[in-house]
């Protein structure tokens, strides 16, 4: 969903599809690279189930 | 909610995959916010202490019939309470052995703890090490903010005996069973320096709580700001997002990897179905007993373990509400494009009487200033990134 698009509506997700993933992983704050590396190993997981115990989530 | 509409709809339950045991019903602590003992729901006071041989025997056989039942590939057991320390290292020890024993041939454990900590010596520590036990011990900042709230019956601070479990669990020997610090955010306190408390124990991960709290009961919120709770998580998040080597915060990054089109992972933000069984020491098994800081009975669900299977949790309304995503919001949340992030919150948060738990978050407008904040940094770090991209 891309924050300038269409009517200017503001959206919340942010527009990624442009950039390589490497370059999101490699090129970001850790911060950044640590949830873009989650958000690839949540790809194995499709439910994206809560976890009770946060030290559960890699 | 009309379940039979629901499961026409397409919906079909999630597995229960965490199961919190409450293994011990008291606690040598009294802080001040506790849901368990501070709150609307008082039934601790009708369970008893420790849960029975026969309650544990069938917690571990009904687990076992569940993951073979859905073939899991990983089950997730925290043993809890009140203090589950309060059993002493040998009962901890051999509680996590029958787990392992009786899952591992069919999938992967995780087993963990929620401590106070201040109970962790280095003979439990030894004990829950043998056991592969990590451990999640909660701190909420400075000595003089922690000894505020995480204080002995007697009202004694207790940040001196957690920082000595701490040093213990960072020991290089230990750093396998350290699984975070738990933080429960106090808005009037400083979220640097609780943050940069919290970094300096060097745990793998943080997570920050907002104080459980709803429509009828809201938070306490310091004047001179209409989101005191966002603007602390704000200003934390900024000192955690600058950081060269972060720990883990779960919360901040289930904003952004919400905010990048994935899933969240905590109950706090997000719509992931919450796949979550509470078994308390009398063998009842209850929805996340957060609930409780709603309204007496909020969490019950009427099962017991010794004669219902987990599955008869997950007809439950209270449980599918939480597993159904989207279509569990009001029309309000739904109306506002953030709850594509927050996903209207923590259930619990929405709590009014007379209204249930449609509703936004007792801390909508606090998610907003978090969610805003957080898009504008990453927006602003994904634009830099375009740009070495493009050159």
């Amino acid at each position: 969903m891309d924050a300038g698009s269409e009517s200017n509506r503001w959206a919340p997700l942010v527009e990624v599809s442009h950039l390589p993933i490497a370059d999101l992983v490699a090129g970001g704050d850790p911060a950044l690279t640590r949830s873009v590396e989650r958000l690839v190993r949540s790809l194995d997981d499709p439910d994206g189930v809560i976890s009770a115990f946060s030290s559960f989530v890699q | 909610m009309d379940l039979k509409q629901v499961r026409e709809s397409g919906w079909r339950p999630v597995p229960v995959r965490d199961v919190i045991v409450k293994v011990h019903e008291r606690c040598n602590l009294a802080c001040t916010y506790c849901y368990v003992y501070e709150h609307a729901d008082q039934s601790w006071r009708d369970r008893p202490s420790v849960m029975p041989a026969d309650v544990w025997q069938a917690t571990v056989a009904s687990l076992t019939r569940h993951v073979v039942r859905h073939g899991l590939p990983a089950i997730r057991v925290i043993l809890h309470g009140g203090e589950p320390l309060l059993l002493g290292a040998a009962r901890v020890g051999e509680l996590a052995g029958d787990l392992r024993a009786s899952l591992e041939e069919h999938c992967a454990v995780e087993v963990g703890m929620q401590t106070n900590g201040v109970l962790l010596n280095e003979r439990m520590m030894a004990e829950l090490r043998r056991h592969r036990v990590r451990i999640g011990i909660s701190v909420d900042g400075t000595r003089a903010d922690h000894d505020r709230y995480r204080v002995t019956h007697d009202g004694r601070g207790t940040f001196d005996r957690v920082a000595a479990a701490l040093r213990l669990l960072g020991q290089p020997e230990n750093r396998d069973s350290y699984g975070g610090l738990l933080c429960t955010v106090a808005a009037d306190t400083d979220p640097i320096a609780t943050y940069d408390t919290l970094r300096a124990f060097e745990p793998p991960s943080i997570n920050f709580l907002l104080p459980h709290a709803n429509w009828d009961n809201p938070p306490q919120r310091p004047a001179g700001s209409p989101t005191p709770h966002g603007d602390w998580l704000v200003a934390a998040f900024d000192r955690w997002y600058a950081d060269e080597d972060p720990p883990s915060v779960q919360l901040f990054e289930d904003v952004i990897v919400l905010l990048l089109g994935g899933k969240g992972s905590s109950e706090q933000i997000g719509l992931s179905p919450a796949a979550l069984a509470v078994i308390e020491t009398d063998g009842t098994i209850e929805q996340v007993d957060a609930l409780k800081s709603a309204y007496p009975g909020a969490a019950a669900t009427g099962l017991d373990i010794r004669r219902d299977e987990l599955d008869a949790l997950l007809d439950d309304p209270g449980v599918v509400a939480r597993q159904i995503g989207r279509i569990a919001l009001s029309d309000e949340c739904l109306a506002c494009p953030l709850h594509q992030v927050c996903g209207g919150g923590h259930y619990v948060h929405r709590y009014r009487a007379g209204a249930g738990f449609r509703n936004p978050s007792v801390y909508c407008d606090d998610l907003q200033r978090l969610i805003n904040h957080v898009r504008d940094r990453v927006v602003a770090d994904v634009s830099a990134l375009s740009g070495k991209a493009r050159s």
